[in-house]
């Protein structure tokens, strides 16, 4: 019995006989709509939604897609060219990137310190370093004999044959371009009780002419038990090595070259002395070509062909007789011949260059660069990309920023059109008589659905594709990404459209009896609820300067909020307007809470008429 | 066959309103069911509940067998409502609002005009079937969901002020279709203010009155229980029969109105014997009938009883 509340009681009691008046007839059959009537039904009221928004709303839609598009696009454009990491660690110049990366560095670990004997081969093992994403380079770095040897790989060997003490350096570089360094020690003893090194008489210098072949003679070097080798170095363009008690080399540029000999004997004790090689020029002219520029940092991608070239490039006397590039990779060279050359770099690393111009008299001129080699798009998994566009400091994914800008485009165009369709019955009243047909509420909150679904592909996903356009990215990843994108700015459309229709008509009193599809719409509106819990908390962390609002997605929601892209989009818009992320747990929970209770009291404000009492 | 509409104990309040209070009736197959009272008396709340719109405060009903409460929807698949709502999609015309409300039913395109064209004539609709909605006078806007109602083919309607902006003519055709379609046995829920015109459809009467259900039954029925014992009889010598019962009975009332007779009793158990005297004096008696409205009869009831 429903409680008397004091209302009035007066009239008489209703009439006691109340007999059926029934009369005989078949019995009837009902209906009962199921799935397919709904389907049916929902793509009716669609049908009846799409024409009035053609007709209201198609031109100025199309004009709001270009104008988004232009913006996007510029928008993603201007963060790509922003994004820049520092070329092998701290100090080091900035350079442009195209993407974003993550900002965490590596671990190097590059091993204990080695004792060995000369002539020992030593395993350099790299396999402890970390890092939070992928390390994809390894370097090892010393100097052997005079001779600078880089060894590449995570794990490498290499034989000491000089007795010494080698500092070599370990250098890992992640996915993101960030480097961390280690180093460890190997001492060689000499192999045998002879521990006295070879000494090197003093040697003449050389004076020839660009173009000749100067001769090296090591017999001047003498030991107790006998050299066995003889290591010439110098530079030219390069560090050049030549082995061998004697040894020729063409001086092709002019110029003064110290030229080191180091020399060892069996038990690897080792002495070194040096000389000058003068190359002078063939004829009168004293002066170099003249280059204009060429360009130091070039992007390039692996597999791709990338144009190098040098501008203004001219000699006064007698003109420009070579040109040639050299570029060095991994300890390995390419020589190209040209002003403008191309060069395809076919792996992941930096390929630093020297271009170098020279007259008819060897008189040269260099200039140095790099050809930063990328691979095409990043390990969407690993996703991280850690970048300071805009001077913040930013961690996002391809995924989150792509589904950031489809969810944008769907709150722009999906929400606008919903406006249109639902809010717009709403205020006509207009809603009512559907349900006054055999219209459920499933039917109705289907039929919402049906606008991202159906009106998606024409607004969101071109929209987020242009957005991802200027990404350095394959076009199929592009595609993809896009696509999971999309898929996931609808399911977020659905869970807002479900969540403010179950509030507006629980408002209004009409029974609802979700279905187990429509049910399936709440969880995921649920999964919604989260990510407003990690928007709003993460700007909350920044304004109050709290504890950090990550800690509590891992310990409570951590599942969700790892399955769940919401929880990177919420990264990617919070860090986005703030910088960092901070909330106490009691504003995760209450902001949402108050969120809903506003949605509530503001349907009774806007909407008092709608299935109004008698 | 159970009854199509039981309604047991609803209550429905609102804030301080209870617009329904303790509501329990039976509707029958086949019968045209009118629910009136004045506004504000809880027939739209009474509707709405029927057709699962709205959930009871308390109390239960069920509609073609089915629990309101539990599946409004199912309801709703097997009912049509026309309601006093006026509400309509201003840019569509006529002919394309029922052809939406035709998909709703899910008819095929073949069956939909068909029932469209029924409709339109039945509602007459004819004149501005391709107009838009936005054109339309209020009246004509009600025949719209009345052809709404009219093209589905369902057990059980819901018409609420149904004649409303109907012409007389359309109306005689309008009534001669509700009673078909009752004959066929579905069952029609009718209500409104104009109880005059009711009589001449409705089979069982509610009255209903400030959210209270306070009498119910056949309009024979409730103007014997209700009114004064008054008859209006058609006999062969109305003179002479004027002149037997005044001297056999005790008579409140007796005079010759336009060749019949008008008698008010002073006891009600006197009827019976108006007919036996009658044949005594070989009297052809035709026709005996209460006399009253149904007006008269919610007048009296509302007032606060019986007689």
């Amino acid at each position: 019995m429903a409680p008397d509340r004091g209302i009035d009681n007066e009239l008489p009691p209703p009439p006691e006989d109340l007999a059926a008046h029934i009369n005989d007839f078949k019995t009837i059959k009902t209906v009962k709509s199921g799935p397919s009537a709904t389907f049916r039904r929902a793509f009716t009221i669609f049908e009846k939604d799409l024409k009035t928004m053609a007709k209201h709303g198609l031109v100025s839609s199309i004009i709001i897609m270009v104008f988004l598009g232009l913006i996007f696009y510029i928008m993603s454009f201007a963060m790509n060219e922003a994004v820049q990491f520092q070329l092998f660690g701290e100090g080091s110049e900035d350079m442009n990137y195209p993407g974003a990366t993550e900002s965490n560095p590596p671990t190097a670990v590059a091993g204990d310190d080695r004792n060995i004997e000369a002539g020992d081969t030593v395993t350099l093992d790299a396999s402890d370093s970390t890092d939070d994403s992928a390390l994809v380079y390894w370097m090892w770095r010393f100097n052997d004999g005079g001779v600078e040897v880089e060894l590449y790989g995570e794990v490498v060997e290499h034989t000491f044959e000089a007795v010494g003490v080698y500092d070599v350096t370990l250098m890992v570089v992640d996915s993101s371009w960030n480097t961390a360094e280690d180093s460890l020690t190997v001492s060689v003893d000499p192999s045998s009780s002879d521990n006295e090194a070879p000494w090197i008489n003093s040697m003449s210098d050389i004076n020839i002419q660009a173009g000749d072949t100067a001769t090296f003679d090591g017999s001047s070097a003498n030991d107790t038990i006998g050299v066995v080798n003889w290591t010439w170095t110098f530079y030219d363009v390069f560090q050049i090595a030549i082995y061998g008690e004697t040894a020729e080399y063409r001086f092709e540029n002019t110029g003064n070259y110290w030229v080191s000999l180091t020399v060892r004997d069996a038990s690897g004790n080792v002495g070194s002395n040096g000389m000058n090689v003068y190359v002078q020029p063939d004829g009168e002219d004293w002066n170099p070509p003249y280059i204009g520029s060429v360009e130091e940092a070039i992007m390039a991608t692996v597999g791709e062909p990338v144009e190098l070239t040098a501008t203004d490039v001219y000699d006064e006397e007698g003109g420009v007789a070579a040109q040639i590039w050299y570029i060095k990779h991994n300890g390995t060279y390419t020589v190209l011949n040209g002003q403008t050359v191309e060069f395809t770099p076919d792996e992941w690393g930096m390929y630093e260059f020297r271009y170098l111009a020279r007259d008819m008299a060897g008189n040269a001129q260099t200039r140095e660069g790099g050809i930063i080699s990328i691979p095409l798009g990043v390990d969407v998994s690993g996703a991280g990309w850690t970048a300071t566009p805009f001077d913040m400091d930013i961690s996002f994914n391809l995924l989150s920023f792509a589904y950031g800008i489809a969810l944008l485009s769907s709150v722009i165009f999906i929400g606008g059109l919903f406006a249109k369709g639902f809010a717009h019955e709403i205020q006509k009243g207009t809603l009512k008589i559907l349900f006054f047909g055999p219209i459920s509420v499933t039917t109705m909150i289907f039929s919402k659905i049906l606008y991202p679904i159906i009106i998606g592909p024409v607004f969101i996903f071109p929209l987020t594709l242009v957005a991802m356009s200027p990404l350095h990215q394959a076009t199929g990843d592009i595609l993809l990404i896009t696509f999971v994108a999309y898929i996931l700015a609808v399911i977020t459309m659905v869970a807002a459209a479900y969540g403010s229709c179950l509030i507006y008509l629980g408002a209004k009193r009409m029974i609802l009896k979700p279905t187990v599809v429509s049910r399936m719409f709440l969880y995921l509106s649920l999964l919604g609820t989260m990510t407003v819990f990690e928007w709003m908390s993460f700007l909350f962390d920044n304004w109050f300067a709290t504890e950090s609002f990550g800690n509590i997605y891992s310990d409570y929601g951590g599942i969700v909020a790892l399955l769940s892209p919401f929880h990177q989009g919420g990264v990617f818009l919070s860090n986005a307007l703030t910088g960092t992320a901070q909330t106490p747990d009691w504003i995760v929970f209450a902001v949402p809470a108050l969120l809903i209770a506003l949605g509530i009291v503001a349907s009774h404000r806007l909407y008092p008429d709608l299935f109004s009492r008698e | 066959m159970d009854p199509v509409i039981e309604a047991e104990g609803l209550f429905k309040d609102y804030k301080n309103i209870r617009a329904l209070n303790d509501v329990t009736f039976k509707v029958g197959r086949g019968e045209i069911f009118g629910f009136f009272g004045p506004n504000g008396a809880g027939k739209t709340t009474c509707i709405k509940v029927l057709c699962g719109l709205t959930a009871p405060t308390d109390g239960s009903a069920s509609v073609l067998d089915i629990d309101v409460a539990r599946h409004p929807i199912h309801v709703r698949d097997n009912i049509a409502i026309l309601s006093e709502e006026s509400r309509f999609y201003e840019e569509m015309t006529p002919r394309k609002y029922l052809n939406m409300f035709g998909k709703f039913m899910l008819m095929g395109r073949t069956e939909r005009l068909k029932n469209i064209n029924t409709a339109a004539d039945l509602a007459d609709l004819r004149g501005f079937l391709d107009q838009r909605i936005a054109q339309l006078s209020q009246g004509q806007r009600q025949r719209v969901s009345l052809a709404r109602v009219l093209m589905a083919d369902k057990p059980l309607i819901f018409l609420d002020e149904p004649f409303e902006g109907v012409d007389i003519t359309h109306r005689r055709a309008l009534r001669e279709h509700l009673r078909k379609r009752v004959e066929d046995g579905n069952t029609i829920f009718f209500t409104s203010h104009n109880l005059i015109e009711a009589e001449h459809i409705v089979d069982r009467f509610a009255f209903i009155h400030r959210g209270r259900l306070i009498a119910i039954g056949t309009a024979e029925e409730l103007k014997e229980k209700y009114l004064a014992p008054s008859y209006l009889l058609h006999v062969s010598d109305p003179q002479k029969a004027k002149e037997m019962l005044d001297r056999s009975l005790n008579l409140q009332e007796i005079k010759v109105v336009e060749g019949d007779l008008q008698l008010t009793l002073k006891k009600r158990s006197d009827a019976p014997q108006v007919a036996r005297i009658l044949v005594q004096e070989n009297i052809d008696l035709f026709e005996m009938r209460t006399m009253g409205t149904m007006e008269e009869v919610f007048e009296r009831t509302s007032r606060g009883g019986a007689s």
